[in-house]
């Protein structure tokens, strides 16, 4: 089972909700990185630890929650698909909260209108991580 | 001349020899009659003797039984106090060769006498160091307590200041506005960021050292730190545009009031 390093092939300093709160956002994250993988129905690890000093709570949201909110995959599929991993104690809670994110939030409950196009017009959003390394969970 | 008078036969011969010879024929047929008397009450006396007698074989015979009893029992007596001497004299033997042979050491055991002493002296250092320990762990961990909810608090108020500033203003993006905060805004965001990563890992230090007894204290200290981060990092939080939201900074304001509660009981212990 292949392992996806949020801090060494995202971002290691892994912030804010929307395209609009720049690189390495919630939304970025999973419509471009966990939702493909997701889709192609391999399971994976997530190593939430590594490179990594904290998660904010609109990140963990917007990534893991709105996968369910935005109606893409129900809870039980994702968690039969990811495993959240971590070798520092203390991310014993964001892995907690991760999973708890997932169960609370309402399956298809609101559409999902990107603000990708906002956030590149508005310069806020530069594209910059390399997100080639989803092809290997492909 | 009365029967009663005539006390022996000597006397009764003279005394009807004299009567023939005086030849007093009524007086002779009265001592007769006082012989028939005499020889009546002489048989019955006899009798009475007899019976006497047979009275008296029969209680000698019975004193003889009994002497024989109690012959029997004091051979008896004899013999038991023989045992008992005997007995106790045994009982003295074997008891001083019982406390001989409990209090030496048997001929060629000594290596064992030795073996078993050293054996007493580490199982009783042991069990004082154990007494030692596990009294030593208690105190560290009572310390150890108080000490991380001391710390937890120090912090809990740090938190509590940075994440209300962030959340009682609007985040102004705008370089050219005169009110521009965003370089504060983030500086706010990745301060509340690492003071609740050193906040959890002081709870996370403190709840290690609580007890199950305090599995509520335990329980509810989870529950309000995980509201905390969802209060202070959830929402717009780390958003261009986030707006002050008033109502978040008095969640956290009385969350972190509830957990400084908890805290001051533990700071507080002076065992």
């Amino acid at each position: 089972m292949k392992t996806l390093f949020i801090g060494k092939q995202f971002s290691d300093d892994p912030a804010g909700r929307y395209y609009t709160d720049g690189d390495g956002n919630g939304e970025e994250f999973r419509e471009e990185v966990l939702k493909p993988i997701l889709a192609a129905g391999k399971p994976f690890k997530i190593n939430i630890d590594e490179n990594v000093e904290g998660y904010g709570s609109s990140f963990l949201v917007e990534a893991f929650g709105g996968l369910v909110k935005h109606g893409y995959f129900d809870k039980e599929y994702i968690k039969s698909k990811i495993e959240v991993v971590y070798q520092d104690t203390d991310f014993k809670f964001y892995a907690d909260k991760i999973y708890k994110y997932l169960d609370e939030a309402k399956y298809n409950s609101m559409e999902y209108i990107t603000s990708k196009k906002t956030a590149v017009d508005e310069k806020r959003y530069n594209d910059s991580i390399d997100k080639s390394f989803i092809k290997e969970f492909l | 001349m009365s029967y009663t008078e005539v006390t022996n036969t000597q006397d009764v011969d003279k005394t009807l020899e004299s009567l023939i010879n005086e030849n007093h024929e009524n007086e002779i047929i009265t001592a007769v009659d006082s012989f028939t008397d005499l020889k009546h009450y002489i048989e019955e006396e006899l009798c009475g003797l007899n019976e006497n007698i047979s009275n008296l074989n029969t209680a000698s015979v019975e004193i003889k039984r009994n002497m024989i009893d109690k012959e029997h029992y004091q051979l008896f007596i004899n013999k038991l106090d023989t045992s008992f001497i005997q007995y106790s004299e045994n009982q003295k033997e074997n008891t001083s060769k019982l406390v001989e042979a409990i209090s030496s050491v048997p001929d060629g055991s000594y290596s064992l006498a030795i073996t078993s002493g050293v054996i007493g002296a580490i199982v009783a250092a042991i069990a004082a160091l154990s007494v030692n320990y596990f009294y030593q762990k208690y105190i560290n961990n009572e310390n150890k307590k108080s000490h991380f909810a001391d710390i937890s608090i120090s912090i809990l108020d740090s938190f509590e200041k940075t994440a209300i500033l962030y959340w009682i203003e609007d985040k102004i993006a705008d370089e050219k506005a005169h009110n521009y905060n965003s370089k504060e805004m983030e500086r706010l965001e990745l301060k509340i960021k690492s003071e609740f990563t050193v906040l959890r890992a002081s709870l996370g230090e403190f709840l290690s050292s609580l007890s199950e007894k305090e599995f509520q204290q335990k329980t509810k200290v989870t529950e309000i730190i995980e509201k905390v981060y969802d209060l202070a990092t959830g929402s717009s939080f780390e958003t261009v545009d986030k707006k002050c939201d008033k109502s978040i900074a008095a969640k956290i304001s009385t969350q972190t009031a509830r957990l400084k509660s908890i805290l001051l009981k533990f700071s507080q212990h002076t065992k």
